[in-house]
């Protein structure tokens, strides 16, 4: 296995009263961009703050490369952190704040001249060091920020919402600026956000929070098709979610329709199948091979590449249905929702999440 | 910013008179608002400055004991700032960013000594550290006189340790902690994160409130009273050829030459810092997170410091209290309300300073929030002027005004020297600026867009301003309310010139009387007037039903 950047064990915090972080355990290798996603106030913040020591964990260990951090005040890590609202020193140049950091270590004067120039010509900001960050606007002080984490050469960067206050189309341009810069360099990253699509766009790990809780550590396929609560797979586009009975067998329930899974399911027990709208099909007559469930188009929205189709099926429950490339037919009325086995993934929870 | 809308101003000049013209109400406002201004502000102040002769000028800037009064004014209270404000920047340090114990008790302490007039602590030095004071003689047997530029030094010091204080505060809350754990996060630690972020962030507030200590000592009246004894400064000089020598144009001319650095000052602040002023451009603090920034042995040094201060102002304060109830200090200590009766029951001076304070507070709040919708919310030719006019009295020690005042409205149609009116319109002078202030601000608060949004619901103009606007203004309205209902029942400086035997004030005969050596019965008036300032608070907060906390100000 790759060599760990940064571990996280038993990890709990308390802010007075309410529990926000509970029992985290993450490994996280050399050189990956994990994500920490999850709706506001899931906890996804403060453990980063945490890995910058701006909190301390109330119980367990953080290792940053094998050592123990979570004591450390901030300024003796080496986890340099991109701000949401970027923190830039408004009293300082741009040059003097990417240098900020060099100087505090005591850097020589033509090293840090050298870094820093580099930093800059790395984040496209040649000929601003003189400007001021009143005088740039929202992107080129996002590019400044990153650039002053760049240049300390962190053992692991953190980025806390760094896009969200830049417009879409810059979001998108910086979003793959960023994932290049970090491949380049092989740094280690952490990146909270609460944009799913900015997450599977660009992390190696993604780690799904919900009040504090871990609900799943994966790659981008892994958390998107297998998911592992009905949360992950709610939060992560659009989905069905269906409630079935287990069988005994490798198979699950759903009125008379029986599904194949992947392990055997115990007699009786209630199960949630996850079946994405692009993973199923309509068709006016049952497919070979395929589950099929009658039902009734109740709605349907064109989106260009593709309609949305909203169906009732014999048992009340609503499917959701996207067909590609639709052409100009459009269907309506008794349908059939047809969809591979192997395409309808079984949630294996021990407990599902009833709080909301 | 600033310049957009000047040349903006320039160029709509034609148009911003037009629409002034279709607005019969807004242009007959404007025009009462500039009448008030000339007839209150420019004429007194244009009258002090044609009394005086040349041969006054000249005698001003020739004579040895004005121009020692005058480097006396400079040093002492250059001095008194300094020292106010290194203490004031250390305790708003401690308080904001360290995590020390008692802070919410050190904080209410800090803030006692507003509730007095500034002459208290004259009063209370006299009366531990004086001639026959109670540790210098009582105690000690010492034979000292430490009256003169040394009692004076730390009289003021401890007088304006408090305005400092709410200052540097208010100056260290802007900031955005996020910078200084972006510096943190970059490796930056105490003394190096203090100096190169905290301290070169606070910079431009910290010299605005140099000023506006400055401003402040340089104008005290009753300190250099009491204590300065043969160290004599521009205060007390004019005061003493205007009383003592009924010399009204020499008094003149030396409070102009008072006014000189204070109106630079004044165009320093507001032409140079604010436009230097970065706390706007930083983003909003994050919430939870306690910037601490200090080790354990600094943050036990900061709480030895907090300590100290508390307890010199709580020194002060019982020995004031201890004063007025006791038969006689340091002897006899039986509880006596003699003196109490003396100062505050059987003497109008406690009523007049309420009345005179009340009217003046209610005046300023009303006055302030109108000028400020002038200002902010309308486009006129000569807004840039109003505001000017506006803010210019909070440059003025209070002796000019006072003096301009009674030059002005002597005799003519308009006398109004010996009567409770002028004594009102010099306290306004002094505290419209506040009651301005604090309306633009709120004002500036409200997004334009609700009273938008009332007026497309329906309401005209007056609806939208009574239903929308002042419910949103009410804080501010009531912390301005409360703010200068306190100065003005302090003040000295600026009703010294005012009074007259039918209408004397508390503030007045606190000075007076301990400086002919009434120290207890100074000491119950002294008294009388925190409990009716704590009273009145208790009244305005049942009337407006609000949760002003006077101690978070």
């Amino acid at each position: 296995m790759s060599e760990l950047v940064l571990q996280m064990k038993a990890i709990n915090k308390y802010f007075g009263s309410s529990h926000v972080i509970k029992d985290v355990n993450m490994d996280i290798p050399k050189g990956a961009f994990v994500t920490f996603l999850g709706p506001s106030g899931c906890g996804k913040t403060t453990l980063l703050r945490m890995v910058a020591g701006f909190y301390e964990p109330d119980e367990g260990e953080i290792l940053l490369n094998d050592k123990r951090i979570e004591k450390l005040p901030p300024y003796e890590r080496n986890t340099a952190m991109v701000f949401q609202e970027y923190a830039l020193f408004p009293h300082m140049s741009v040059f003097d704040n990417v240098a900020y950091g060099l100087n505090v270590k005591g850097v020589a004067k033509d090293e840090i001249k050298k870094r820093v120039t580099e930093a800059l010509e790395l984040m496209q900001l040649q000929g601003m060091e003189n400007r001021f960050p009143n005088q740039m606007s929202g992107g080129q002080q996002q590019r400044v920020a990153v650039a002053r984490a760049l240049v300390m050469n962190p053992e692991v960067l953190l980025l806390d919402e760094p896009l969200s206050n830049l417009d879409a189309k810059l979001r998108e341009t910086v979003r793959v600026e960023l994932r290049q810069i970090q491949q380049k360099m092989g740094l280690s990253t952490i990146y909270v956000t609460h944009d799913q699509s900015e997450a599977l766009s660009l992390s190696d790990l993604i780690v799904v929070l919900r009040k504090g809780v871990v609900h799943q550590i994966g790659n981008p396929q892994q958390i998107y098709f297998e998911p592992k609560t009905t949360f992950v797979a709610d939060f992560i586009g659009t989905t069905n979610l269906i409630l079935v009975k287990g069988t005994g067998k490798n198979t699950v329930a759903y009125g008379d329709a029986e599904v194949e899974v992947y392990k055997q399911t115990d007699k009786g027990q209630g199960y949630v199948l996850s079946i994405r709208p692009e993973s199923a099909a309509l068709s006016v007559e049952p497919q070979e091979g395929k589950t099929c469930l009658k039902g009734e188009i109740t709605n349907k929205m064109f989106l260009g590449e593709k309609v949305r189709y909203f169906i009732n099926d014999s048992l009340g429950k609503e499917w959701i249905v996207d067909m590609f490339d639709p052409g100009k037919e459009i269907l309506s009325g008794q349908v059939y929702v047809c969809f591979a086995d192997k395409k309808a993934w079984l949630i294996d929870e021990e407990v599902i999440d009833k709080e909301e | 910013m600033k310049e957009k809308n000047i040349g903006h101003e320039q160029t709509g000049f034609k148009t911003e008179l037009k629409l002034l013209l279709r607005e019969p109400p807004l242009l007959i406002s404007i025009i009462v608002v500039f009448a008030l201004f000339g007839l209150f502000i420019i004429y007194p102040f244009a009258k002090i400055l044609l009394v005086p002769t040349a041969a006054d000028w000249a005698k001003a800037v020739t004579e040895k004991e004005f121009i020692e009064a005058f480097c006396n004014t400079m040093f002492s209270s250059l001095l008194a700032t300094t020292t106010a404000i290194v203490f004031g920047f250390i305790f708003a340090y401690a308080i904001n960013y360290t995590d020390i114990p008692f802070k919410r008790f050190f904080q209410v302490v800090a803030l006692l000594p507003t509730m007095a007039p500034s002459v208290v602590s004259g009063l209370a030095f006299i009366m531990l550290f004086g001639r026959r004071g109670f540790i210098t003689w009582g105690l000690l047997h010492l034979k000292v006189d430490l009256y003169g530029a040394f009692g004076l030094w730390v009289v003021q010091t401890i007088a304006f340790f408090p305005l400092a204080y709410i200052t540097i505060s208010g100056v260290l809350k802007s900031i955005s902690p996020n910078l200084e754990l972006a510096a943190q996060n970059l490796g930056a630690r105490g003394w190096y994160l203090f100096r190169t972020v905290t301290l070169r962030l606070a910079t431009p507030g910290l010299a605005s409130a140099f000023l506006l200590v400055g401003i402040n000592t340089l104008a005290d009246f009753g300190n250099p009273m009491l204590v300065g004894a043969n160290y004599h400064v521009l205060a007390t000089e004019a005061y003493t050829q205007v009383v003592g020598a009924w010399d009204l144009p020499m008094g003149a001319t030396l409070s102009v030459f008072l006014v000189i650095p204070t109106i630079l000052v004044f165009f320093v602040q507001r032409y140079y810092l604010e436009k230097n002023s970065y706390v706007t451009v930083t983003g909003k603090p994050v919430a939870g997170l306690m910037r601490v920034t200090c080790g354990p042995v600094a943050k036990w040094c900061f709480f030895a410091f907090c300590c100290f201060i508390c307890s010199a102002i709580i020194l002060i304060i019982s020995v004031v209290c201890l004063f007025a109830f006791t038969k006689t200090f340091g002897y006899d200590w039986s509880f006596t309300m003699e003196y109490f009766i003396e100062g505050v029951m059987q003497s109008t001076v406690m009523q007049n300073s309420w009345i005179a304070s009340l009217s003046t507070a209610t005046i300023t709040t009303l006055f302030g929030i109108a000028l400020a919708f002038l200002t902010i919310r309308k486009q006129f030719p000569g807004r840039v002027l109003m505001d000017f006019l506006a803010m210019l009295p909070v440059s003025l020690p209070g002796t000019f005004i006072g003096l301009a005042l009674i030059l002005a409205f002597n005799d003519g149609p308009l006398s109004l020297t010996g009567t409770l009116w002028i004594i009102i319109l010099g306290m306004t002078l002094r505290q419209m600026p506040v009651g301005y202030r604090q309306a633009v601000a709120g004002l500036k608060q409200i997004d334009k867009s609700l009273e938008q949004a009332s007026t497309n619901l329906g309401a005209n103009s007056f609806v939208t301003f009574k239903r929308i606007v002042v419910p949103m203004l009410k804080n501010s309205l009531s912390v301005s309310f409360v703010y200068s209902f306190m100065k003005s029942m302090n003040t000295l400086s600026t009703v010294i010139f005012l009074i007259s035997p039918e209408w004397n004030l508390a503030s007045v005969n606190i000075m007076s009387l301990s400086d002919h050596g009434f120290l207890a019965t100074a000491s119950a008036t002294a008294c009388g007037m925190m409990m009716t300032i704590f009273v009145t608070f208790g009244l305005v907060k049942l009337v407006l039903r609000d949760k002003i906390n006077i101690f978070d100000l």
